[in-house]
């Protein structure tokens, strides 16, 4: 019974170490994992098996192991010697979480690496102008108008509206052609 | 404050400024208004700007500098409004929260102001050119090794009479996403030539 309120406890601090460093949720604090988590265990006892955990899980994301690695790597920690080894229930929970959360660690790592906004979304519609009253008004005729929704990670969206003519949306279409073939040639050349 | 054109935390001479706006007679109101759009469709006239604020703050007795800080924080709701695409209505609302008083028909001429310059200012958005990087992403700070696909695309987009870069970046699934619609954007035009 108690082995499986540790091995719960640790799945648990796992999760709130994700959530906290991968996930962006500010509301997780060390003093809120213990309080829930370990409360018998003083600040110092847990402080210091949270740090373990979170370096361990760090260097399994920035590694992004695999299956193989990972056994490798938990089987190595659990025959370290003295206070840095990992009991084989830790190693276990460890290896459970990873399978469970690589994907989702491993994209919210790659979104936080994109540092310009990405487009979240965009609609368009076509417009007929007849007439103008501002004067000096370039354009009559078909006018395609595009709002692009930009925005960052964790961060309201940005709108940037564009118009373009017919001349205008055909070169625009011409230049995406190219960049489909780049694609293409690095894509499906592996 | 909950704001709509803004996110940030607004410094407390921010909220003063908007105050102060009481102070002004409707027809004072109206013309600072008038000034600040003219420079909002025109933002390369800055010295034009500068010039008719201390016209203005001749005029009626004040002194030029207070009122050009006035005025770089009033920018910001039109400014931000723009970036957000809010409607008459919340632009009036933030005006309410921020303090303003002014009669019922100076605020509904201010935000009608408003939608007005963005409305102007889609009509001048055009897009100049586009340029674009694409590549793979082999590793980072936090992941040794990737291979995820990027794309970035420069925007160049002429506003009024400048132009600005907007830049972005892309998935794939984002790149065919704006193709396709891209495209069928194409056939709707042609649709109708």
């Amino acid at each position: 019974m108690a082995e499986v309120d540790a091995t719960k406890s640790l799945s648990g601090l796992l999760n709130g170490i994700a959530q906290k460093v991968y996930y962006n949720n500010s509301e997780i604090t060390e003093e809120l994992l213990r309080s829930e988590l370990y409360p018998e265990m003083s600040p110092d006892e847990f402080t210091a098996l949270h740090d373990k955990m979170k370096g361990l899980l760090k260097s399994i994301a920035t590694a992004d192991m695999d299956h193989a690695q990972l056994e490798a790597f938990l089987t190595a920690q659990t025959k370290k010697q003295g206070g840095g080894g990992l009991s084989a229930e830790q190693a276990a929970a460890l290896s459970r979480f990873w399978k469970s959360q690589r994907v989702r660690v491993k994209e919210s790592l790659v979104a936080h690496s994109r540092w310009e906004p990405s487009l979240r979304g965009l609609s368009w519609r076509v417009d007929l102008q007849t007439a103008a009253s501002r004067r000096g008004t370039a354009h009559s005729g078909l006018v395609a108008l595009v709002e692009l929704e930009l925005g960052r990670t964790g961060q309201d969206s940005e709108f940037v509206c564009l118009e373009f003519d017919e001349t205008k949306v055909n070169q625009v279409l011409k230049k995406m052609a190219d960049i489909q073939e780049s694609i293409d040639r690095i894509v499906h050349s592996t | 404050m909950q704001l709509h054109f803004t996110k940030d935390v607004l410094p407390d001479s921010v909220g003063t400024d908007f105050q102060n706006l009481n102070k002004l007679n409707e027809q004072q109101f109206h013309r600072l208004i008038e000034i600040l759009f003219q420079f909002l469709l025109e933002p390369k006239e800055a010295e034009r700007f500068m010039q008719q604020l201390t016209e203005f703050a001749g005029e009626h007795g004040m002194s030029a500098g207070p009122l050009r800080n006035l005025m770089k924080s009033v920018l910001l709701v039109p400014q931000g409004a723009l970036k957000k695409n809010l409607t008459g209505e919340q632009i009036k609302e933030d005006l309410l929260t921020l303090g303003t008083h002014p009669s019922p028909l100076g605020l509904r001429h201010y935000a009608a102001l408003t939608r007005l310059a963005v409305g102007q200012t889609l009509m001048v958005n055009q897009l100049v050119d586009m340029e674009w990087k694409f590549g793979v992403t082999v590793g980072t700070s936090e992941i040794q090794k990737l291979g995820t696909v990027f794309l970035q695309l420069k925007l160049v987009v002429r506003k009024g009479n400048s132009t600005e870069n907007v830049y972005m970046e892309l998935t794939l699934p984002q790149f065919y996403n704006f193709l396709h619609e891209m495209e069928r954007a194409k056939a709707s035009m042609e649709c109708f030539s």
